[in-house]
């Protein structure tokens, strides 16, 4: 036994692979306040300036550099640094900060494209490279069918990860760090090795080979520290190490996956504990231990994936979702909450606000008050955290799951996911009422031209038969194609690093989505419930709605409406769940997008609920724009009424408030954030991103309105819609809000 | 009894931290006995597009929302004059107090008091009530009402040791001065139940409404508050007394 882990309590943990036992056995609470959190150092603020002034030549010319040289794999390049001197948790993908890599193993035309938009050429050696192998977007179209083309094509399905890598996979980096490369090698080749017992099917020589590139991988990554002076075969020794060898782990798994959200799980907890040891042995101070949390944290900040522009059309702001799950309740009900989780809310201060890491709280109404409102503190100063409903996820996914990207549960190191993007349901309405057409292409997307509905007066049973019949032909399509992509995925861009870092016999989710539920709940209500009139063009197709009369919308908390909505998901489930997923997936669905409502509203015709071609859906779950008009609780309610077990992959919904809306002083703020909070999750809610505007944001509306449509500017007694504002009083309400802070 | 049971409403916002402590949801009556000129909700003046309620109808509306009110918050009867609907009002209080709700009102205390609405004001956690102007000329100039009204509706609060937290909307050239506010507060120290006096700038966001509702906006022209000197008055005048 490791001589490091002598003080440390608990057996299970020693004997196999389960961090979490050793967690649970070890971690300290920590109920106080943040007054004991030390500030950035001065070597922190120096690395910091160094990486700002990189970011600063970023913004200007869109990447810092491509190598386009080699092609990316856990071991092609040698060390880098951000500051060689100075740097205490080391490692980058590229030899140079912020140097983007070419990683064409997902898809070679992506890489391509991305490079020419920034003016670089993927090198003849890489092109080489990849005259003779066969890559996932290969793979992918070589399989697709003509029907999973036209859906692609039209977007009714969309955003699919058969292009580029898949993501959405977290590693149990922890493990490297508790146990060293060599015993996590070790097992898997006690793994491999009972797997010819269970008789070599093809799913069993699949699942042996997966393996045997796990074992290559965990290989490379040992070499891959060895180039920064580190041996990471055994477990880690210290706080430092520990950051460190979980680091290489995480830096491993990235430099050959591109996937869009690579996140890094639920660490703090666990890292505390060496922390912890460390304080106590009198060999690291408080500020050390922030200094070292920092670094870590610039290191994830400095993540950089290749996208194409059109990528960057879809996700503004080149995020990377290095999402970071906190807190959180274990099983008999006591708070995980260390000084750590507080450490790693306190770089929002000495590194500044940041999106990424995305720091994800695992909210719990049992949380000590004392965190709670630091967190709604730095939600308030920064603007930059999220909230999920750990009451609820803990029944389901016990208590050491993290979330992946913004809404995505999964058990560490005993779940992953294969990622399938959107269902475009409002699109999927307009071709049921258009017969199979494409409203906006004009091409017929299905098997069959079906029954165009005629001009006039919409009925709803009609509507809904035929939503229903379209519904269950694009599921199984659906299905279909993310059978295919995720065959090729495994078959040519395998995840070795990742899927090293979870048990051999891995549980799989297949993680479905919709997008534009907003707008069909509506649609569906405004021919239930008022009249609504189609309106074909010159290609026969119809195009175009008039509505006569008034209907109860989404995000009112009317009940009329919200049943519409539950209706939507849960039938739309129900028609995934009846199909097969690859390797005996378990489906799930997600109510969720980010920035991407914005793209999906550009490829829809006219809506029966009244919103015009081209127009922005609104973000995931959350009510159309404008139309949630009894206050924001009202809105906060109907949203909650979606059932989280037929949308385990989460129900995305963003609150945007301005600060004096939440109250006169912070204090105030605070209590009401977090009493908002805990009132939206006792209704068994799942995500809350609580955006509290600040100054600078509010200036950005006044300039860019079309990026802020449902910014409600709140103050006693009335709510306006901040964009209906004319300049001058905009201008005012910036003064008034922010008059305090001026 | 059964017209007392119906009350009639302009709009509920569910959710404001202004209103009272904590996070509100406030039902905004219909009618109001003042007209006064700083008004920001002049659409409640009048009795059309009134939204007709019965209190059970309203409190299980309102008790969705419970979950989210904490210890301090809760449910405000705003207006329009919530007084005018007393009996409406009260028995909604009633009935959300049963469940676990606490209630307040934002009244300018404008009103005859009646039994009706002394049970009502014992029922509240504590009342907010506008103190509108400080003699009775400017207050009728400005309201059309009376200020011995609302003095005596202090009054009656004062021997009910029901709590007060006042409210004083300041205006340029009307009331932004340090020998003004001094009128205010030597009313405000005849009464100790009041715990806290609140100044609110003027706000010119609901000037669009009048242009709307085709109604006189006789601030229109008025000019912007100095935000500098009302901070001076806020800090030299406004207090709160925690222990409500």
């Amino acid at each position: 036994m490791s001589k490091v882990w002598d003080k440390w309590k608990g057996t299970k943990w020693k004997k196999e692979i389960d961090v979490y036992d050793f967690i649970i056995n070890n971690y300290t609470q920590y109920s106080g306040d943040a007054s004991f959190l030390q500030p950035a150092t001065e070597r922190t603020k120096k690395v910091l300036a160094k990486l700002e002034k990189l970011l600063a030549k970023e913004m200007k010319k869109g990447v810092v550099g491509i190598d386009v040289n080699k092609t990316a794999t856990i071991n092609s390049h040698k060390a880098g640094y951000l500051d060689k001197k100075n740097d205490i948790i080391v490692g980058l993908q590229a030899e140079k900060p912020l140097v983007r890599l070419v990683s064409p193993f997902s898809g070679l035309k992506c890489v391509k494209n991305a490079c020419k938009a920034y003016n670089y050429k993927v090198s003849d050696h890489v092109l080489s490279q990849f005259q003779y192998r066969t890559t996932h977007n290969d793979g992918v179209f070589r399989v697709y069918s003509q029907l999973m083309r036209r859906a692609r094509h039209s977007g009714v399905i969309t955003g699919l990860p058969d292009a580029y890598s898949r993501g959405r996979i977290i590693g149990d980096y922890r493990r490297v760090a508790l146990y060293g490369i060599d015993r996590l090698i070790e097992q898997k080749k006690i793994d491999k090795a009972a797997l010819y017992e269970r008789g070599l099917t093809e799913e069993n020589i699949q699942l042996i080979e997966d393996v045997q590139k796990q074992i290559e991988g965990l290989e490379a990554t040992k070499q891959m520290a060895k180039e920064y002076g580190y041996d990471i075969s055994k477990p880690a020794t210290n706080a430092k190490e520990a950051i460190q060898w979980l680091y290489f782990g995480y830096l491993a798994a990235i430099k050959e996956q591109t996937g869009a959200a690579n996140s890094i799980g639920r660490i703090s907890t666990f890292l505390d504990i060496y922390i912890e040891r460390d304080l106590k042995n009198g060999v690291l101070t408080e500020s050390e231990a922030q200094e070292l949390i920092d670094d870590f944290v610039i290191k994830l900040r400095m993540v950089r994936h290749l996208r194409t522009p059109e990528y960057n059309e879809i996700f503004a702001g080149d995020p990377t979702w290095v999402t970071m799950s906190e807190a959180g309740l274990t099983k008999d009900g006591r708070h995980m909450v260390t000084k750590t989780s507080y450490r790693v809310l306190n770089t929002l201060y000495n590194l500044k606000s940041s999106a990424e890491p995305n720091i994800t709280i695992l909210w719990s109404k049992y949380l000590p008050q004392n965190y709670k409102d630091f967190c709604a503190k730095v939600s308030i100063d920064t603007d930059s955290i999220q909230y999920e409903n750990d009451d609820l996820m803990r029944e389901r996914f016990g208590d050491d799951y993290g979330i992946a990207c913004c809404v995505s549960a999964m058990r560490i190191g005993k779940q992953m996911q294969f990622f399938g993007a959107r269902c475009n349901i409002a699109k999927l309405l307009l071709m049921a009422l258009n017969g199979g057409y494409d409203e906006v292409k004009g091409d017929l997307v299905t098997e069959k031209a079906g029954k165009i509905f005629d001009e006039g007066l919409l009925n709803y049973d009609e509507v809904i038969k035929a939503y229903k019949k379209y519904s269950k032909m694009i599921a199984k399509l659906y299905v279909d194609t993310l059978n295919c992509i995720h065959y090729m995925h495994d078959k040519y861009a395998y995840e070795r690093l990742m899927m090293a870092l979870h048990d051999t016999d891995v549980d799989r989710l297949m993680a479905f989505g919709i997008c534009g539920l907003s707008v069909l709940t509506d649609s569906l209500s405004a021919i239930k419930y008022a009249k609504v009139y189609a309106r074909k063009d010159e290609r026969g197709l119809i195009t175009h709605f008039d509505v006569e009369g008034d209907y109860p919308k989404y995000g009112n908390d009317d009940d009329r409406v919200d049943e519409i909505a539950q209706w939507i998901v849960k039938d739309f489930y129900k028609n995934l769940k009846s199909h097969n997923c690859y390797r005996h997936a378990t489906p799930t669905l997600s109510v969720l997008t980010i920035t991407s409502n914005v793209a999906y509203g550009k490829k829809t015709g006219d809506t029966p609920d009244g919103r015009k071609k081209g127009e922005p859906f609104a973000p995931g779950a959350n009510p159309m724009h404008g139309r949630d008009q009894s206050g924001a609780l009202a809105s906060l309610n109907s949203v909650s009424k979606l059932d989280y077990d037929v949308c385990r992959d989460g129900i995305s919904n963003t609150f945007s408030i301005i600060p004096t809306a939440l109250g006169k002083k912070l204090p105030e703020q605070i209590s009401n954030l977090t009493n908002l909070i805990d009132g939206y999750f006792a209704r068994n809610a799942q995500h809350l991103n609580v955006n509290v505007l600040n100054r600078e944001m509010l200036i950005d509306a006044m300039n860019h309105p079309k990026k802020y449509p449902n910014l409600t500017i709140r103050v006693s007694g009335y709510a306006v819609n901040f964009n209906k504002l004319n300049r001058e009083q905009q201008q005012e309400v910036i003064n008034r809000t922010f008059h305090d802070k001026m | 009894m059964t017209k007392c049971n119906i009350g009639q409403i302009n709009s509920i916002d569910t959710f404001s931290t202004l209103d009272g402590y904590g996070i509100r949801g406030v039902v905004f009556l219909k009618g109001c006995n003042l007209r006064c000129n700083c008004c920001h909700n002049p659409e409640t003046w009048g009795s059309d597009k009134s939204i007709t309620m019965t209190v059970e109808e309203l409190v299980s509306k309102l008790s969705r929302y419970k979950m989210y009110y904490g210890t301090d918050g809760g449910v405000t009867f705003s207006g329009g004059e919530p007084l005018l609907q007393a009996e409406f009002v009260l028995q909604c209080v009633a009935k959300l107090r049963e469940i676990g709700i606490s209630c307040t009102i934002e009244t300018a205390g404008n009103v005859e008091v009646n039994d009706t609405i002394l049970q009502l004001v014992k029922s509240l956690d504590y009342v907010i009530c506008d103190l509108k102007y400080p003699t009775e000329q400017e207050y009728y100039a400005n309201t059309l009402g009376s200020l011995a009204k609302t003095a005596k509706f202090l009054d009656i609060l004062r021997d009910c040791k029901v709590g007060v937290w006042l409210r004083t909307v300041v205006i340029p050239d009307i009331n932004d001065s340090e020998s003004k506010l001094k009128e205010y507060a030597d009313i405000i120290s005849q009464y100790p139940n009041v715990f806290r006096w609140e100044l609110l700038p003027l706000s010119k966001l609901g000037f669009g409404k009048y242009i709307e509702l085709g109604i006189e906006n006789k601030l229109r022209n008025c000019r912007d508050l100095d935000m500098s000197k009302f901070d001076r008055l806020k800090k030299q005048f406004e207090f709160e007394i925690k222990s409500k």
